[in-house]
């Protein structure tokens, strides 16, 4: 396996590694493969309980220093007994399973070790755990690869058509860089004092008691005895000083790991709840948290996604860096071992159909969802009903997309000039099978 | 063999370590208290050098490299970086940015080697409490712990 040209490259170093790795896991040896921030890999190899067999391991020593190139880390070989403090590597609890270094190949267990500047969280996939109540909080990620797709008018609708059913629902603002949600559901005027934003910067320093981050929807008229609550990204600010949004923005994402502060997720979910359990006070547990997430490869999706919901609505249109882009992301879960974790979690949305060709448009949208979901689906040979492995025609499947028919009227709409929109026809007729069969995958645990 | 300047802090600080353990577990606490204190400089200064725009080269062209590592100030004036207990709140002051979090709040919280002082190596024997003792190692080896991973990670934790 020798790279074109001579020359290695990232893409190329990763198969290099995992050979050579593999080799040890033949020799029943357990051990971490490290990949640094710069992409270069070592093999860390645990000698505390047993003796390394030191001519393999002179020989990966240097295939790893000779084939990797530049992507050799500059000592390709660590022993546990020779590290300041092993354990915190070999224990770490960032460490993850790798399928291609899987149980079959031998008796041994190398794990890998993979260390970013950001996006980790995408690699940690786990279910929310329940509220310390008890009850139940349906919690739903709206999430675009691509911004501009309707996610945060798509919020708004969902929030709204919940509330009017009864539900308690609270819509958070996870888009700090470019707040959305927050301003259509609320007058600037109506926002709580703080924000998202100031619940990280303040919990920080152990300050966010107090917090005043929710308030009741302005200006949405809810039918019933439901109830429509917004956490906005950004507050109005005390009036006591200015509201430095930027300033706060620029030091929310500091990530401790193991130091004082807890990590920017660990932050993130610490927010969320917060502002679930501000509803409760004034008035009663949400039944259901919409996070608006913000659209891109970016830790706030990887951590609302993978981390703090149930579902995940995926919106797109069909275009080929829609396509690309979640391929993307689903190749990472995939390489990390998390397919199976997240892909009952996902759901994709059509959210631009064209009216007209609304049929055509849905199956070649499916089909392309279909082709990119099952890098996540179980690979099994025809007839094998045993595994996940959805048919294209599956309406009940990830890929099967809920359509949100594209409106002209919906563009650059100013909700706030406009009350009212949402009762309007072209927006009933736009959101009505996304809003039926979204509640019915919300509110069905709920029951 | 170590080759740079930040390679040859990263082992002193693991030798001073090593030493330090060896007396403070005999009882010999002030040349144990010197040795924590010079492997935590040590590796500061490795990390000065690997992440915080530290360098040991001349001050001006043409001249001398210099033993200690140093960074400009505002006014771009050259600072040399010594000692503990200065040391500690000079590099507290330069972790910034997305990575180094963990150095910061670790250095942010109070030195235990407030009162730590080179020129102790000249006393007769100062007067150490077995609580100072162990505040001195836990830092010592917290410091050194991330001090490993930031090598193997490659990014300042």
């Amino acid at each position: 396996m020798t790279p074109s040209g001579g020359i290695v490259r990232f893409d190329d170093a990763r198969p290099i590694a995992l050979a050579i790795a593999r080799e040890a896991v033949t020799e029943g040896l357990d051990g971490v493969l490290i990949r640094d921030v710069l992409g270069r890999f070592c093999l860390a190899l645990d000698d505390r309980h047993r003796e390394l067999p030191e001519e393999a391991v002179a020989r990966w020593r240097a295939e790893l220093t000779e084939r990797l190139g530049l992507y050799a880390a500059p000592n390709t070989i660590l022993r546990a007994s020779e590290l300041f403090a092993a354990e915190a590597v070999f224990d770490s609890p960032r460490i993850l399973d790798e399928p291609e270094l899987a149980g079959h190949f031998g008796p041994g267990r190398i794990r890998t070790l993979d260390n970013t500047v950001v996006g980790e969280d995408w690699s940690h996939v786990t279910i929310p755990s329940p509220l310390e109540s008890g009850i139940q909080t349906a919690r739903v990620a709206l999430y675009g690869f691509k911004g501009g797709v309707g996610r945060s008018t798509a919020a708004y609708m969902l929030g709204k058509h919940l509330a009017d059913r009864g539900w308690c629902v609270l819509v958070v603002d996870l888009d700090l860089e470019s707040p959305g949600s927050g301003a259509l559901l609320l007058n600037e005027e109506a926002a709580p004092q703080y924000g998202l934003v100031d619940h990280l910067v303040e919990f920080a320093l152990r300050n966010a008691e107090g917090l005043d981050l929710v308030e009741r929807a302005s200006g949405v008229s809810i039918t019933g005895n439901g109830e429509l609550w917004v956490a906005p990204a950004r507050g109005r600010g005390s009036g006591n000083a200015p509201y430095a949004y930027v300033d706060k923005l620029n030091r929310v994402y500091s990530d401790a790991v193991g130091g004082a502060l807890p990590s920017f997720a660990d932050r993130l979910e610490c927010a969320v709840s917060a502002c679930g359990m501000a509803v409760a006070e004034r008035s009663r547990q949400p039944d259901v948290i919409l996070l608006d997430s913000r659209a891109g490869i970016h830790d706030i999706a990887a951590i609302a996604i993978s981390r703090l919901c149930d579902l995940a609505l995926l919106f797109g249109s069909d275009n080929s860096q829609t396509w690309q882009g979640y391929g993307d992301l689903f190749a990472a879960w995939r390489s990390s071992g998390q397919a199976e974790a997240i892909r009952e979690k996902l759901r994709m949305v059509a959210s631009m159909v064209p009216d007209k060709r609304r049929a055509d448009y849905l199956g070649t949208f499916r089909d392309h969802a279909w082709t990119c979901f099952s890098v996540l689906y179980d690979d099994l040979p025809p007839g094998d009903m045993s595994g996940f492995n959805p048919s294209p025609e599956d309406t009940a499947a990830p890929h099967y997309p809920i359509p949100i028919l594209f409106s002209l009227d919906l563009v650059g709409l100013d909700g706030a000039a406009n009350p009212g929109w949402s009762e309007q026809t072209f927006a009933q007729a736009a959101y009505e099978e996304f809003l039926d069969t979204a509640m019915r995958l919300i509110t069905e645990g709920l029951q | 063999m170590p080759r740079t300047p930040e390679d040859h802090f990263a082992q002193a600080a693991h030798r001073h370590y090593e030493d330090a353990v060896y007396l403070h577990d005999d009882g010999r606490l002030p040349n144990a208290d010197h040795h924590y204190g010079f492997s935590v400089e040590c590796a500061l200064k490795s990390l000065l050098l690997r992440h915080l725009n530290a360098t040991t080269a001349p001050y001006k062209p043409g001249g001398m490299p210099v033993p200690w590592p140093w960074t400009r100030d505002s006014s771009g004036k050259p600072k040399k970086h010594g000692h503990l207990p200065d040391l500690w709140s000079e590099v507290a002051t330069l972790a910034r940015g997305r990575s180094g979090n963990t150095l910061a709040a670790m250095l942010n919280s109070s030195t235990p080697f407030a009162t730590w002082d080179v020129a102790h190596r000249y006393h007769g024997g100062p007067m150490l409490s077995s609580t100072t003792m162990n505040e001195r190692k836990a830092a010592a080896t917290q410091i050194l712990t991330l001090h490993q991973q930031t090598l193997i990670t490659g990014v300042l934790q």
